[in-house]
């Protein structure tokens, strides 16, 4: 392991991708501290420009992105309560009530030192187990891998946010439009329209580019002039050890949270930070300043978000499983570097594999020096006119989606779902699930068609198969956790709102 | 989005069977767009009871839809970005994504004649330098730059 991970380190140690990956992480902190800009839209557009590089580089790069973003994601939370990224929802309820009472400087350092935590006890998750999973997923045929895109199928529940059959159906939507082209095994043309382009069914880039940059470009652009402004200012943001120190347990209980549910498909960074801070919160000897400002919050929420890029890797890497539509994202990039993420990677390409995880680790101590640089900063950076940055978005996701192919079609598409995603924003629907859905339903589809081939047609063998029929219990009983879980988080939601809106009318302010 | 849903259902059952015993090309497409046709019925039902009970709002941001300035702005941009696609390969890169973001600021509210001139322009050359220079992706120059 040790002389891979050298080896690692050497493959991505060169001026280039050391200088990409500084810009990339640069760029994920910026992304994710600007409220509405999202770590998806951030890999998708850089997707396209990573074209030209080498694999090993091309991904070092978007892993950057992903980490720098969900990092960045707790500088708007924490100064003007909007989290920058879904993933910092949790660090809202917490974060400004510091910021209000002059803390920002302390809570944002806290926050920092926090994301840097949680971030290696994902990644240090993702070099102890992806081995063994991968190798006992050397055994798995169809019946396996169908189960197991089911699993992550349901889900799909997990990513719905507050209405679970509006995220259902947009999951289903996904599934359809996968099916768009030449079927797989018998060659016959589906949904295609009588158009040549759509043969070969929708390129994922431009799909994922038009639902969240040119939907989210959209939607900011109809935004415009309506945000209000708080202007904040940073100086510092070191804290001091001995308050790290003071919270170790709740960052290690935190960091393992974050890892277990980031390594779970169809969950996220969201779902993680609010688990982790509900259980904070429980735990906690003084849960009566939750949502006043209780550093533990931010803490909780901070460590568990950014203990999930490491850890969704794991599903991704060993079973092609995305985690999330960041790294539904990122496996559509692993696909297009002629890297099929599964077990055989591991045995293929595992130098390649020991290179991502040089990158995840140099890039978690990139981000401690780049975040210390530039957070600072970025507090009036967030006062940079909309206009330039929506129009610049724009621009980008037309060229990248053109980029992936050269094609003018694809720049279509983009703008066509773009148009899709913004009306699904407007009504509520969350384009998560549909991406997620797009990456496992053709699949599901292969893998289930392929299995009844070996079955002559029995539907049998899904359930007589022991790893098989685990994965589809285990489907059934994901549902219902994660329904469960939902109604918990909607009380957790409703009940912070509330303790919001009483600090809102009381008469404290200012921050430092 | 129910009836695209029954459509493709539909559109399924006309696809050709299989001649083996492995279910056909429009088996799975059928189960999808049957499950989709359900929820689309779940969701629509719910939401024709929010609206008889009178207890339908906006969830996203606790204001009303406000369709108008969607459409007055977002309209428009739609409108600019399909005669960028539509103009790409045939004016060029450098000229069109100017002519788009000239009209983009506009439209969403900058107003100093210079600074939009100033961001179209260093925007598009950025752009078209970072593409085909430093990750030799080339642009297509378009009739004009031969």
């Amino acid at each position: 392991m040790l002389s891979n991970l050298v080896a690692g380190f050497a493959a991505i140690l060169n001026f280039q991708t050391i200088l990409l990956m500084l810009a990339g992480m640069a760029g994920g902190l910026l992304v994710g501290a600007l409220p509405g800009l999202t770590a998806t839209m951030a890999v998708a557009i850089m997707v396209s420009l990573t074209f030209g590089l080498t694999g090993t580089t091309a991904l070092a790069m978007l892993l950057s992105i992903y980490l720098g973003a969900v990092s960045g994601g707790f500088v708007s939370a924490i100064l003007i309560n909007t989290p920058g990224t879904p993933a910092s929802i949790a660090t809202t309820f917490d974060g400004y009530p510091m910021a209000r009472k002059g803390l920002a400087g302390k809570a944002l350092g806290l926050a920092f030192m926090a994301s840097l935590v949680g971030s290696i006890i994902g990644i240090v998750a993702l070099v102890l187990l992806a081995p063994f999973i991968s190798r006992a997923a050397l055994r798995f045929s169809a019946p396996e891998y169908f189960a197991i895109a089911v699993f992550g199928l349901a889900m799909i529940i997990g990513i719905s946010g507050k209405d679970l059959a509006k995220g259902a159906f947009s999951g289903v939507v996904g599934l359809l439009i996968a099916t768009v082209g030449l079927d797989p095994v018998t060659g016959v043309a589906r949904f295609d329209l009588g158009n040549v382009n759509l043969l070969g069914g929708f390129s994922f880039v431009p799909v994922v580019i038009g639902l969240f940059a040119i939907s989210e470009a959209l939607y900011q652009a109809t935004q415009a002039g309506r945000a209000s402004q708080v202007k904040q200012s940073v100086r510092s943001i070191f804290p001091k050890m001995s308050t790290l120190w003071l919270h170790k347990w709740l960052i290690l209980k935190s960091g393992v949270i974050g890892t277990f549910i980031g390594a779970l498909p169809g969950t996220g960074a969201d779902i993680a930070s609010l688990v982790s801070y509900t259980e904070a919160k429980r735990s906690s000897r003084h849960p009566e300043l939750f949502g006043k400002g209780a550093e533990e919050g931010v803490i909780a929420s901070e460590t568990a978000n950014n203990a999930v890029p490491g850890a969704a890797m794991i599903p991704l890497l060993t079973l092609a499983i995305p985690g999330d539509a960041v790294t539904a994202v990122l496996l559509g990039a692993l696909r297009m570097h002629n890297l099929q993420p599964g077990p055989l990677l591991f045995r293929d390409h595992i130098h390649q594999v020991y290179a991502l995880y040089a990158a995840l680790l140099l890039g978690v101590v990139m981000l401690r020096v780049v975040g210390a640089v530039v957070l600072p900063w970025f507090a009036r950076i967030m006062n940079l006119p909309r206009p330039h940055l929506v129009a610049a978005i724009l621009l980008f996701s037309f060229v990248g989606s053109y980029a992936i192919n050269n094609s003018v079609f694809d720049m279509g598409a983009a703008v066509a779902f773009g148009i899709l995603g913004f009306i699904m924003l407007r009504f509520d629907y969350p384009v998560g699930p549909m991406v997620l859905a797009l990456i496992l339903g053709p699949i599901a589809e292969d893998r289930m068609r392929t299995a009844l081939v070996m079955s002559q047609g029995s539907w049998a063998i899904f359930v007589t198969r022991p790893i098989s029929a685990v994965f589809l219990a285990l489907s059934v009983a994901a549902l219902v956790f994660m329904y469960r879980q939902h109604r918990n988080i909607a009380k957790l939601e409703r009940d912070m709102q509330r303790a919001a809106e009483d600090l809102d009318s009381s008469p404290e302010a200012g921050v430092e | 989005m129910t009836a695209m849903a029954a459509a493709a259902f539909l559109w399924s059952t006309t696809l050709p069977p299989s001649r083996t015993a492995v279910p056909g090309a429009g088996f799975y497409p059928e189960l999808v767009s049957g499950l989709g046709i359900v929820l689309g019925l779940i969701v629509l039902g719910r939401a024709t009871w929010a609206l008889a009970t009178r207890q339908r709002h906006d969830e996203t941001d606790g204001e009303p839809h406000d369709w108008l300035r969607y459409l007055r702005i977002g309209g428009p941009i739609i409108i600019a970005a399909a005669l960028f696609v539509f103009a790409f390969e045939r004016i060029g890169f450098l000229l069109s994504s100017f002519a788009f973001l000239v009209v983009a600021l506009v439209l969403l509210g900058e107003r100093r004649a210079w600074l939009i001139a100033l961001v179209s322009a260093l925007l598009s050359a950025g752009v078209y330098f970072l593409f085909n220079s430093v990750l030799q992706l080339p642009l297509p120059r378009g009739s004009v730059f031969g």
